[in-house]
């Protein structure tokens, strides 16, 4: 049980983080050792949920089962760290800048508390569970991947052989949760009610303090956003619909991974789009190499997830089209968000 | 079906008391926001996806690439919880020293008093084990696994949604959409099941013919003599099990 926690914390935050780092090196954002971490983890789970989502989609197309898909999908993600990390060691080597910038951060008293919630409420994962019917597909659907390797051949519900359920197969989230499960060997229910929902929680937490990042550049007002922000999580039980109820009561589900960490995410590379827009007037190749990133991971956690990505970035480049009188740049915006449709659209001539 | 939208609106916004703050902090950020990056994410943005959600035609657009039940999900684009958050910083900070920390607390509870506590919820409840399921669902299949082949038992109504998360090895012959009423089709063992007065032969009969290895039920619902084709196995946390003695349950 001890290493296979081990292994799921190795998956669940320091895989992700290695994947981001190059990216955020990359970006050469002069900010604090927390902004950086949490830049660097974010960024690649979405990476790796992007590079996911095509590979089992294709996988369950041919009729391949898990460790096929997996033996495309390791070397996709090795192949990706290295091209990142290529990436980031000539662009360092061209750049007068030798070291990484980290400035030094401080906490108000706010940024405790926050921080204090934020550990609960992950606490509170583990040891507190929200009855959802919705498990009873897509929890088996991983418990069934994870033991039996095929995927999606058996209907979730009973086990009785199906046809392929075209109305699940474009958005594959179980299969992450079982690839997990398979890697540490914990049991499949076990990974996704008790030892993958903090991770989920803390991505999500991590994506609104890089959002607070782009508000305010003092690390006090910061602080005062996340402790915001952590009351308006806890006390987000107002609906059964709300991307809070999602994140705290459902967080081993596709959708609430859209809702609370992937959706967010989008709108932190549209705020970066735009302000890097504001000041340099010119295309941010990486933003819209993100952007289109994120569609792919959208794809993963729901079908309808690109759409609404591309809702989102769509609208996006419209009010900027509006605002600064200009066609190219959010033209490219919203282009860069299609890739990810080609699920949605499969989905639709399939079903 | 613009009842239908409302109606929607009406169930995501539950309380209604966080919408009501948000719309106040959107009219506040309208007036008082200069940046232009910000007016475009808290302003302009969830202004036209509001717009775009109550159209009619967009409902109509949605229902027919996917489900016109899931049409509330175009309101997790408009980031409710960054602006609310980012208009109380705005606010608070506005103040200084220990009127800050007064303010900033006040919001809170407001936010707090606004919203619901979400391990308050009627169906957050301690685990009982890492599985975040019934003890009773961990030892019944565990009891009736077999390593190596699967098996298949007719679970109580209260379990269905269970079983196959913990052990998909064990199949069940109908599951959680046949108890829901929805994407079913009649099911003949369903309803000999489901019936007020259980006939021990006919449910014994129609799980035989439907391959259950055992059949499951509370023990306050044990039947006067075993199904037809079953005999009394086990009992475990108050549930009866039932084993067919004519399938094998060997590799």
């Amino acid at each position: 049980m001890i290493s296979g926690i081990l292994i799921t914390i190795a998956l669940e935050l320091l895989l992700p983080l290695c994947m981001g780092l190059s990216v955020t090196v990359l970006a050469k954002k002069e900010d604090t050792l927390l902004h950086l971490i949490a830049d660097s983890a974010v960024t690649g789970q979405v990476i790796l949920f992007a590079l996911f989502q095509p590979v089992i989609v294709f996988a369950t197309l041919k009729g391949m089962e898990l460790p096929q898909g997996l033996k495309i999908f390791v070397p996709l993600c090795i192949l990706a760290l290295i091209f990142l990390a290529g990436a980031c060691f000539i662009s360092r080597r061209k750049s007068k800048e030798k070291k990484i910038c980290v400035k030094k951060g401080s906490f108000c008293i706010w940024g405790l508390i926050a921080f204090a919630l934020i550990a609960f409420m992950m606490v509170m994962s583990f040891l507190y569970t929200y009855t959802d019917g919705d498990d009873a597909y897509y929890v088996a659907a991983a418990s069934d991947t994870a033991s039996s390797e095929s995927l999606y051949t058996r209907d979730p519900y009973t086990g009785d052989a199906t046809l392929t359920p075209y109305r699940y197969l474009f958005a594959p989230y179980p299969v992450w949760i079982a690839m997990l499960s398979k890697a540490s060997g914990i049991n499949t229910a076990a990974m996704a009610h008790s030892f993958f929902p903090w991770s989920m929680i803390l991505f999500s937490f991590a994506v609104m303090y890089l959002i607070a990042s782009e508000l305010f550049d003092d690390s006090r007002r910061r602080s005062v956003f996340m402790f915001f922000v952590s009351v308006l999580v806890m006390f987000g039980d107002y609906s059964i619909y709300s991307p809070e109820n999602f994140l705290l009561a459902r967080s081993r589900q596709g959708k609430a991974a859209l809702a609370s960490f992937v959706i967010p995410f989008l709108v932190l590379q549209i705020a970066r789009c735009i302000k890097r827009f504001n000041e340099k007037k010119k295309t941010d190749l990486s933003g819209l190499l993100l952007i289109s990133v994120t569609g792919f991971a959208a794809a993963l956690c729901s079908t309808m997830g690109s759409a609404l990505c591309l809702a989102l970035v769509s609208v996006a480049s419209l009010v900027m089209m509006i605002v600064y009188r200009k066609v190219k740049y959010p033209l490219l915006m919203m282009l860069s968000s299609c890739p990810g449709l080609i699920f949605m659209i499969l989905y639709v001539i399939k079903r | 079906m613009p009842g239908d939208i409302l109606l929607m609106i009406k169930n995501y916004t539950g309380t209604g008391f966080i919408t009501i703050l948000f719309v106040m902090c959107l009219s506040y950020l309208a007036v008082k926001e200069d940046d232009r990056m910000k007016r475009i994410l808290f302003i302009y943005i969830p202004v036209i996806v509001l717009a775009f959600f109550l159209c009619p035609v967009s409902y109509l657009v949605y229902g027919r690439i996917s489900e016109s039940v899931t049409y509330y999900r175009l309101l997790w684009l408009v980031p409710v919880t960054p602006v609310i958050a980012y208009t109380a910083v705005k606010l608070s900070t506005s103040l200084k020293g220990i009127r800050q920390d007064i303010c900033i607390a006040l919001i809170a509870v407001l936010i707090a008093v606004s919203g619901r506590l979400m391990y308050s919820d009627m169906y957050m409840i301690k685990a009982s084990n890492i599985y975040h399921m019934p003890d009773a669902v961990v030892h019944i299949c565990d009891a009736i696994h077999v390593e190596g082949r699967e098996v298949r038992a007719l679970m109580p109504y209260e379990f269905q949604q269970f079983v196959r998360q913990y052990d998909s090895c064990i199949c069940i012959p109908y599951g959680r959409e046949y108890m829901m009423n929805i994407f079913a089709e009649p099911d003949d063992l369903r309803d000999a099941m489901i019936r007020e007065e259980r006939d021990p032969y006919e449910v014994g009969v129609l799980a035989h013919q439907r391959g259950c290895h055992y059949i499951v039920v509370p023990a306050h619902e044990r039947f006067t003599i075993p199904p037809e084709n079953y005999e009394e196995f086990m009992n475990i946390d108050g549930y009866i099990i039932y084993k067919n003695i004519y399938l094998s349950t060997d590799l």
